[in-house]
């Protein structure tokens, strides 16, 4: 045998040692996973990995193998990777049993849920032009998009279809909720102490009032927002103050409260470089750059979406439930879900009737439709919450036309706006609180990086508080 | 968003120059012309002679292909984004347009350089021949690998001395500001001052930050120190908390690199939920940090302070020729072999920890979480570096430290870490700072003079804390 052979003989030799040991790794995984009667399922799984990695380390497999089974979530015959995926799941084999993870599902969930989908998604200079058309027009037609992309309605259809599946696209229907005679309101908080910032999830989880939206923490867990949706009566304002001075006693050191008067989306793919993927935000030149810009010029091409709160209508329970049914973009069977919604509520409506007073809601602008989707190497959801002068917060309202994905609203009294910040873009946050406390007539800013919140009630709930006779909220103890 | 044409190019090199200072457009024009003619060679589009001829600029040049066709429409981006955002700023315009970025991003970091620094980790020292052998490849093949390690991820090696040794102490004081106002007012100030060093670092919020002065340990000092901290009470801080550095320890591990990814893959829970309870089982058996707990003072003169604050660095800092005339600068004139013996005598007295620093495949943010409780919970709290990439772990007297590079994609592990921490028993607070700002005030060669070798004491003057 010559060197060389020998060489490849003992390589051999060695990659079966490693592959006997990675058996043994899987039956001891195999051996402590629970529940017993997902074990099946869980052996087939993990049959299948070893017959891939026994494929592309060049073993032959027996006739029986080669006749194994697939697994839904990983099939050894149809994967066609190479050894960078061997790696990849040895590794992955090796964290489930140095951290003697033993549930079944969860093991599953660990290798399949990295195992094939490796590559970092990236959008094509078509996807952003259909996003950026549907974020200026969210209601276009799939035929109409395709004249203005100078292309066909497959291709269309092709590409929204991809944009569903990598980046939750969709078309979101928000809801005007001041025509329902609702105020927004947010409240900005600084809890005394963790203790209490416990406490206060546990009065909202547990006693949630009724007009009560939303309850979010910044990881820290100290500072947070709620969300309300008052009636906009006189009762209704002077309860939520009620509730302000109860929860400044009980669990904050500080807050502020800012009723919600518009609402804008900006969209900006200005900094993101096509060829390579990435996001220049992350160079602090180019960020500090756009931000001064931003904050500059006036004549700056927004690629906003506003919307200002309206007037009320005259409504009943059913336009209200109607509303709160949730519009996705491409739910087809909406008139059915909406039925159903009502006749949880006791209304029995014809399809018919439902589209027709849909029909009315949508030409009394009760819905804003704007687009959604997360975008490509989305890292966090960061939220800057700014008290500011009129003239401030107009200026600084133009700083989310440079962000890749922003939600802004404004109050009286300054503005909010949440953004979508890429991975290795962290600095952006500080430049931004930098420059916009450098601002004349800014009070104060809040930085705030969401934690998952929650919403302790859903939206139809308030629907049996609605008195269409005298169009008014019927409010009671404890509601808000 | 449409592909950026030729002669559209040419229109915007036109406008960003108009917008520059006859001196500056002089420096620029090369670069720019350079960038655009490189564009269109990568774009396949012929080039006339008099192109061909234009001379090479330093940072960008047209005649090396260099990239390709995707590095080349990345410029044009670059000039696009210059132009639309009126940049008139020469040297950001220099630095954006041959900035590295999207090269870095999808850098792969190869299981070999994964080894180099594991074997790095353990030991600092070794010679490349040897590393080399352990590795199982030649010395030439070490060296390209550490300078892309350089290049690409800022390796180097670096020595963190221990103060106490050198009858200095580290005082920390974790701070709330008033305003964010008054954190820039205070970050100026720092910044300006002469005096013993001061490490200013200031979260993104602009409102909490950590000061480490590094003070002589003499109760004149301590005084003045004590001074400080009411005086910035009343200037700048809404609250604040003290705690003295007791040790400092570091970990460097890929037991969680995916090379199928070329990245870092943890599962966030796994990280925080698992190890506790895994620590808490396996703590004797988790590998051991790097580092050392601060020690008691030696007898020491200029000359070892001076060697002490690079006795492992890689680089010029690690040059004897740079150190022999270091050493001459403040009035110390020794021989290399005598420079050798010194930092032999100094190693063997433990009175500094090499420490490897690079920045991790895929990094996104650096975090801090500063752990006030007792010293059981730290040591559980030790054993977390073992399931992250980079950490460095300050013992204090009141808790501890723990200083994350986080990697991209694991956002939530911030906060179910911290939750994690504050669910210990044993722990009464923790606060998590996520740094952008980091000021030095003050370099060890800027105090060495205040160093009275006889009486083995510092100088201390008014305003030096």
């Amino acid at each position: 045998m010559c060197p060389y052979e020998k060489s490849l003989d003992e390589e051999r030799k060695h990659r079966q040692k490693e592959f006997k040991d990675l058996e043994q790794l899987v039956n001891r995984i195999l051996k402590l996973a629970q529940p017993r009667n997902e074990k099946e399922d869980l052996a087939l799984f993990l049959g299948n990995v070893l017959l891939f990695i026994k494929r592309v380390e060049g073993f032959e497999l027996s006739e029986d193998e080669k006749k194994y089974p697939s697994h839904s979530q990983f099939s050894h015959s149809t994967l066609t990777k190479g050894r960078d995926t061997v790696l990849g799941l040895k590794h992955r084999l090796g964290i489930i049993d140095r951290f003697n993870i033993t549930n079944a599902h969860r093991i599953i969930q660990i290798i399949a849920s990295t195992a094939v989908s490796t590559p970092i998604e990236t959008l094509s200079r078509r996807q952003i032009r259909l996003i950026l058309e549907l974020h200026q027009e969210p209601l276009l037609r799939q035929q109409e998009l395709a004249q203005r992309l100078s292309t066909s309605s497959t291709v269309i259809k092709r590409e929204l279809d991809n944009l569903r599946r990598h980046f939750s696209f969709a078309v979101v229907h928000n809801v005007d909720f001041q025509k329902f005679k609702l105020l927004l309101v947010e409240i900005d908080f600084y809890t005394k102490s963790l203790a209490a910032s416990e406490r206060l999830a546990q009065f909202c989880r547990k006693t949630p009032p009724l007009f009560l939206r939303r309850i979010c923490f910044d990881h820290d867990f100290r500072l947070g927002y709620l969300t309300y949706q008052i009636p906009d009566q006189p009762r209704g304002r002077r309860l939520l103050e009620d509730r302000i001075k109860w929860l400044k006693d009980e669990f904050f050191e500080d807050a502020s409260k800012f009723p919600i008067r518009s609402m804008h989306i900006g969209i900006s793919f200005d900094s993101y470089d096509l060829s390579s993927g990435a996001w220049m935000l992350g160079a602090e030149t180019v960020a500090e750059t756009m931000l001064q810009f931003a904050l500059r010029e006036t004549q700056d091409a927004v690629q906003f979406r506003s919307h200002r709160y309206g007037e009320a209508l005259q409504f009943d329970q059913v336009d209200y439930l109607l509303a709160q049914t949730p519009i996705i973009s491409g739910e087809k069977n909406r008139l059915e879900v909406c039925q159903k919604v009502l006749e949880q509520w006791g209304f029995e409506l014809a399809t018919k009737t439902i589209w027709k007073r849909d029909q009315k809601l949508r030409e009394a602008g009760v819905y804003f439709p704007t687009v959604w989707f997360d975008i490509p190497e989305l890292e966090e959801l960061v939220q800057f919450s700014i008290e500011c002068t009129p003239d401030a917060r107009d200026r600084i309202s133009r700083i989310p036309s440079i962000l890749p994905y922003t939600y802004m609203v404004t109050s009286d009294d300054g503005l909010f706006f949440t953004f979508q910040r890429p991975s290795r873009c962290a600095s952006i946050t500080g430049l931004l609180t930098r420059l916009i406390n450098r601002e004349e007539g800014v009070s104060k800013v809040t930085l705030l990086r969401y934690e998952p919140s929650f919403s302790p009630q859903m939206f139809t709930q308030t629907a049996s508080r609605w008195d269409s006779s005298r169009q008014r909220w019927v409010l009671q103890e404890g509601d808000i | 968003m449409a592909v950026i044409a030729n002669d559209t190019l040419e229109i915007i090199e036109q406008r960003i120059l108009s917008r520059l200072m006859p001196t500056e457009r002089n420096q620029l024009a090369s670069l720019l012309r350079n960038a655009i003619l490189f564009i269109k060679q990568m774009r396949g589009e012929p080039l006339t002679d008099e192109e061909k001829s234009y001379p090479a600029h330093k940072l960008l040049s047209h005649s090396e292909h260099f990239g390709g066709k995707e590095a080349a429409e990345t410029v044009a981006f670059r000039l696009h984004l210059i132009d639309r955002y009126q940049l008139q700023n020469a040297n950001y315009i220099e630095q954006i347009v041959t900035l590295d970025y999207p090269a870095a991003y999808g850098k792969r970091f190869t299981a070999r350089k994964a080894l180099i620094l594991r074997e790095l980790y353990e030991t600092p020292t070794i010679p490349k021949y040897k590393l080399a052998k352990k590795i199982g490849t030649s010395s030439r093949v070490i060296t390209r690998e550490l300078n892309e390690l350089q290049h690409e991820f800022a390796f180097q090696i670096v020595t963190s001395a221990d103060p106490q040794k050198f009858r200095l102490v580290s005082q920390g004081i974790l701070f709330r500001a008033k305003s964010a106002k008054h954190s820039e007012r205070l970050e100026n100030l720092l910044s300006n001052q002469q005096g013993f060093n001061r490490t200013f670092q200031l979260d993104r919020d602009m409102l909490r930050g950590v000061i480490v002065f590094r003070y002589p340990n003499q109760q004149k000092a301590h005084r003045m120190f004590e001074e400080r901290v009411r005086w910035l009470q009343d200037e700048f801080f809404l609250d604040c908390y003290l705690f003295l550095l007791t040790g400092f320890h570091y970990s460097l591990s890929f037991a969680t690199y995916d090379p199928e990814i070329n990245a870092f893959s943890f599962d966030p829970e796994i990280v925080s939920e698992a190890p506790f309870t895994y620590i808490k089982q396996h703590i004797s058996t988790l590998p051991k940090l790097q580092g050392c707990d601060y020690g008691e003072p030696i007898r020491f003169d200029r000359a070892d302070f001076l060697l002490a604050h690079s006795l492992y660095s890689s680089g010029y800092l690690g040059q004897t020729d740079f150190k022999q005339r270091l050493l001459k600068q403040h009035g110390v004139d020794l021989s290399k072999k005598t420079i050798w013996k010194r930092e032999q005598r100094l190693r063997k007295k433990r009175v500094a920890t090499p420490i490897i620093e690079v920045q991790i495949p895929g990094f996104d943010e650096n975090i801090s979480f500063i752990v006030f409780g007792s010293q059981e919970a730290c040591n559980t709290i030790r054993g977390i570096p073992t399931f992250l990439p980079y950490v460095i772990f300050f013992t204090t007297d009141s808790g501890c430290i723990l200083h994350i590079q986080r990697p991209a994609h694991t956002s939530a592990l911030t906060g179910q870490l911290l939750h994690s921490i504050q669910k210990e028993p044993e722990v009464s607070d923790v606060k998590l700072l996520r740094y952008q700002w980091r000021i030095v005030s003050t370099r060890h060669v800027d105090i060495v003079d205040r160093w009275n070798e006889e009486e083995q004491k510092w100088e201390i003057h008014e305003g030096d804390i």
